[in-house]
């Protein structure tokens, strides 16, 4: 799975659909770290197209969000439904991560 | 009385971990079984298959998924033929109590946690114990 992002507000947002477990995170880990190393500051996941994710696609977003928050950025969640929505609802990552309803709203 | 709601095999990888989740998906389909005890089902089985994949030495070469209907229940076996892991030994007992995701690191998630937290009463039955030979999860779903 490549990466679909699109700008939005200032807000680079990237859209995952379909699957983001181990097996894909492992082909898009340095994807995000290259948007990251090239200065975005502000960054949204959309998951409003997203079926599953797991334990390590969680991991790779709150490692996004740690990388981020230490130079001063922003990553918000925008759209989980089903089960990404109970996953996170779990973890309780949204505790630590803004989660907005959709990538609207996020981007404000 | 019991019928087999799913019996696969695969090459143990994680691009196969999918191909459960699908067949599982589609078999609970058939049988009208209720959807909102599906996603902790193929998250588990996931989870079990990551760990395997990532954890084990030496990694195991197959993984098998049979799942049992009973009257009022289903009976999930995952197995495979990699090292012994047991989730119970793989929580850490700190976020087991309150799950932090502050504490996450970008390798290490939280597969344990949720294994235990969707099936605490799992039974893992390594190859030792089994005269199948092979690590053995088995865990039951009320229907």
């Amino acid at each position: 799975m490549a990466v679909q992002k699109e700008v939005n507000s200032g807000f680079v947002v990237i859209n995952l659909s379909e699957d983001f477990d181990a097996n894909v995170v492992s082909g898009f880990r340095s994807e995000l770290e290259e948007l990251i190393n090239d200065g975005s500051e502000k960054v949204v996941f959309n998951l409003k197209n997203l079926n599953f994710i797991d334990s390590t696609g969680i991991g790779l977003i709150v490692y996004i969000y740690k990388r981020l928050k230490a130079g001063g950025g922003i990553l918000r969640i925008a759209g989980p439904v089903g089960q990404p929505a109970e996953l996170i609802d779990i973890l309780k990552v949204d505790k630590v991560i803004e989660v907005f309803p959709d990538t609207e709203t996020a981007c404000q | 009385m019991s019928e087999k709601l799913c019996d696969l095999e695969l090459a143990a990888s994680l691009e196969n971990v999918a191909a459960f989740r699908k067949e599982l998906g589609d078999a609970w389909k058939r049988h009208n079984l209720p959807h909102g005890k599906l996603n902790g089902l193929v998250l588990v089985i996931t989870e079990l298959c990551n760990n395997a994949c990532e954890y084990a030495d030496p990694t195991p070469s197959r993984f098998k998924l049979v799942c049992q209907l009973k009257a009022n229940s289903l009976e999930v076996i995952i197995s495979d033929n990699g090292q012994s892991f047991n989730p119970h030994d793989g929580v850490n007992p700190n976020f087991w109590n309150d799950p932090d995701p502050a504490s996450f690191d970008d390798s290490r998630g939280a597969g344990c946690y949720l294994i235990l937290n969707y099936f605490p009463d799992m039974i893992y039955r390594p190859s030792a114990q089994n005269s199948s030979g092979l690590n053995e999860t088995v865990f039951n779903i009320d229907l």
